[in-house]
């Protein structure tokens, strides 16, 4: 089976709220236009990815069987936390009717209210049992918090006790204002977003404390990997109460190929092996097949099972 | 043969005015002794550091024969812009000395006064010729402001003329003010400077403007290696970066050099697979950082490959 794990659905809704948001204006960008706010870019969107078929016709093109999908930042956290319940029990229920009729297409991440904790326990009950629902899409910082953050505890005994994947996305980091220039707080401010909010949920031991759920990682990781050496060396100075390296825990996630270069993805598979690395591709906003997996000189079981084989076991897609 | 790139000397001058410092003060951390600046962590030291010889006596028990020493953060840039000038003579001076005293051990990686610009230009002229002094070292900002601003134009078209090599090294990030926790602000905010640092050097043109110097980067890059397809494909996108950049970014970033101290296999294999086998450079972090090279000497990489990491492309760059 092949797996796109890192898609996001497009909501006009969802934009339309958000375009409601005080502060907030629509204006043209490079991928059609942009909200923005304060001078910072929120989020990219292009009429045609409203079109429900567009991503079907684009799976059915390049010969993906199945794709999860989630909220593209900013998620929810956009919104103030009194009004993120609702907010994601709409979008919620309009991702997992997307999904329903087609679940050997398509299957759900949806999004928790992180900015209300309590009301995030309430919809992850609610939404757990859907069969259209595979996991759940956490942003790399809620509102500023970090996700390692003490008030977010029972959510991650929750997620564990019910075993749910979480597919890690990035957003903008809280210091985004000043990496504005070139679009830098997307391309790099991202990515780092994500190398942040990792190393804090390790060196916090979230991972220690709920080792029973599948973490995914977006965009290979965002710098983890290559920084596992200093991470090692940092444990038994700043993070005494951890039971293990750092390293360990991080090899125990999980990581798209988002990085789509080869050299990268060779970094990774040589870090953590095939059997941890997961086929994405970011759509809409990038537009890739297959070729940066089978153009990696690997043999042909570990393409297929970045391809969506370990995808289809650890969401249980099959 | 092996040639460290990556190493600082630890000048007690430097710590003690850096100590003098208003709002800084001295207390014991993991590596001995921290200075904290209104309670963000400035830098780390052992006094042990600063003995005399300590620097040789790590490298014959490290199996280093030539090391290239330079300040460690925060560098001279902690200091008021007209205050830089003179602590950085002095610590050039003194750099100088210790290498003078082991001319067969000890280059120099000079530091330039970057908070003011004529200043830099005047010590780098003062400095270029002295014959320890095989390159420089920069920080990969200069007080928030980024190393691509035009303020500094004058001093990379005078590096450039020189064909001076440049050893980037991260500082503190300015965003750092959040990530005091675990001492991230040192433990990745490092690594993510130096990728912010290297990406708008490349997206503002510098090294399309200026090509014949060398540039390494610290750190192996700090993770931007593993950005490269993104960077890649938002440059070719952005209006303003495709106007200062003639070629794709991963043809900027193959020119530059990356040391080996993300110390990590995976990652090494990376920058080769990357950058070429002429593009790596051995380097320790001394004398934050005491690991054995098994991490080098275990990788499956040709004999060539190993002896150009670990001698003949500083040998090359630096002349040695």
């Amino acid at each position: 089976m092949r797996v796109d794990v890192h898609a996001h659905i497009m909501s006009r809704d969802f934009h339309e709220a958000m375009a409601k948001l005080p502060g907030m204006i629509k204006r043209p960008n490079l991928w059609g236009f942009e909200l923005a706010r304060d001078g910072k870019h929120i989020a990219s969107c292009n009429e045609a990815w409203f079109d429900r078929d567009h991503p079907i016709r684009e799976m059915d093109r390049k010969g993906f069987d199945m794709r999860l999908v989630s909220l593209a930042p900013p998620n929810l956290y956009i919104f103030p936390p009194e009004q993120q319940p609702e907010v994601a029990r709409w979008v919620n229920d309009e991702t997992i009717a997307y999904c329903k009729g087609r679940i050997d297409r398509l299957r759900a991440l949806p999004s928790l209210p992180l900015g209300d904790p309590a009301a995030a326990l309430i919809e992850l009950d609610r939404i757990a049992g859907a069969p259209e629902v595979a996991g759940v899409a956490i942003g790399s910082n809620v509102s500023g918090v970090p996700l390692s953050d003490e008030r977010f505890e029972p959510v991650w005994a929750k997620i564990n006790a019910l075993k749910m994947p979480v597919v890690e996305h990035p957003l903008h980091p809280t210091f985004a204002g000043d990496i504005q220039d070139r679009n830098l707080s997307v391309v790099l401010g991202f990515w780092f977003d994500t190398q942040l909010c990792v190393t804090r949920l390790i060196l916090n031991g979230v991972f220690e404390r709920y080792p029973d759920f599948p973490f995914i990682v977006a965009h290979t990781g965002g710098g983890v990997i290559s920084a596992i050496d200093r991470l090692d060396w940092a444990t038994p100075r700043w993070a005494k109460n951890l039971k293990q390296p750092a390293s360990f825990y991080a090899k125990r996630l999980y990581y798209d190929t988002c990085a789509v270069y080869a050299p990268t993805l060779m970094e990774a598979h040589n870090a953590i092996g095939a059997g941890h690395l997961m086929f994405g591709t970011d759509y809409p906003y990038i537009d890739i097949d297959f070729a940066h997996v089978s153009d990696l000189p690997l043999a042909g079981a570990e393409k297929a099972a970045i391809n969506g084989d370990t995808a289809a076991k650890v969401f249980k897609l099959a | 043969m092996k040639i460290d790139v990556h190493a600082h000397l630890t000048s007690r001058t430097f710590h003690e005015a850096i100590e003098a410092l208003p709002g800084v003060v001295s207390r014991p951390n993991q590596y001995g002794r921290g200075l904290y600046r209104n309670g963000k962590y400035v830098v780390s030291f052992d006094d042990a550091w600063m003995e005399r010889d300590h620097v040789i006596r790590q490298m014959d028990a490290q199996g280093v024969d030539i090391r290239l020493i330079c300040l460690a953060p925060p560098h001279v840039y902690i200091f008021d812009p007209d205050k830089q000038d003179g602590v950085t003579r002095r610590v050039n001076d003194e750099m100088i000395a210790e290498a003078r005293l082991h001319p067969d051990r000890l280059r120099v990686l000079a530091s330039l006064p970057l908070g003011d610009v004529e200043a830099a230009l005047k010590e780098l002229g003062r400095i270029a010729s002295a014959k320890e002094v095989v390159g420089l070292t920069i920080g990969s900002h200069i007080s928030t402001v980024p190393i691509s601003d035009p303020r500094f134009e004058p001093v990379w078209a005078r590096i450039n003329a020189l064909k001076m090599p440049v050893l980037e090294h991260p500082l503190n990030p300015y965003f750092a003010d959040g990530m005091q926790d675990f001492n991230l602000g040192l433990m990745i905010g490092y690594l993510f400077d130096t990728q912010l640092c290297v990406a708008r050097m490349i997206l503002n043109g510098v090294f399309e403007r200026y090509p014949d110097f060398p540039f390494i980067v610290a750190h192996t890059g700090g993770g931007i290696l593993g950005v490269m397809h993104r960077l890649d494909n938002s440059s070719a996108r952005t209006p303003e970066a495709k106007a200062n950049m003639k070629k794709s970014f991963a043809t900027y970033a193959k020119n530059l050099y990356y040391d080996s101290c993300a110390r990590y296999a995976p990652t090494i294999a990376h920058a080769l697979d990357f950058a070429g086998a002429d593009h790596v450079m051995y380097g320790t972090d001394y004398p934050y950082v005491y690991v054995d090279d098994s991490y080098l000497k275990n990788m499956d990489i040709p004999a060539s490959t190993r002896a150009a990491i670990e001698c003949g492309n500083a040998q090359r760059l630096f002349k040695l």
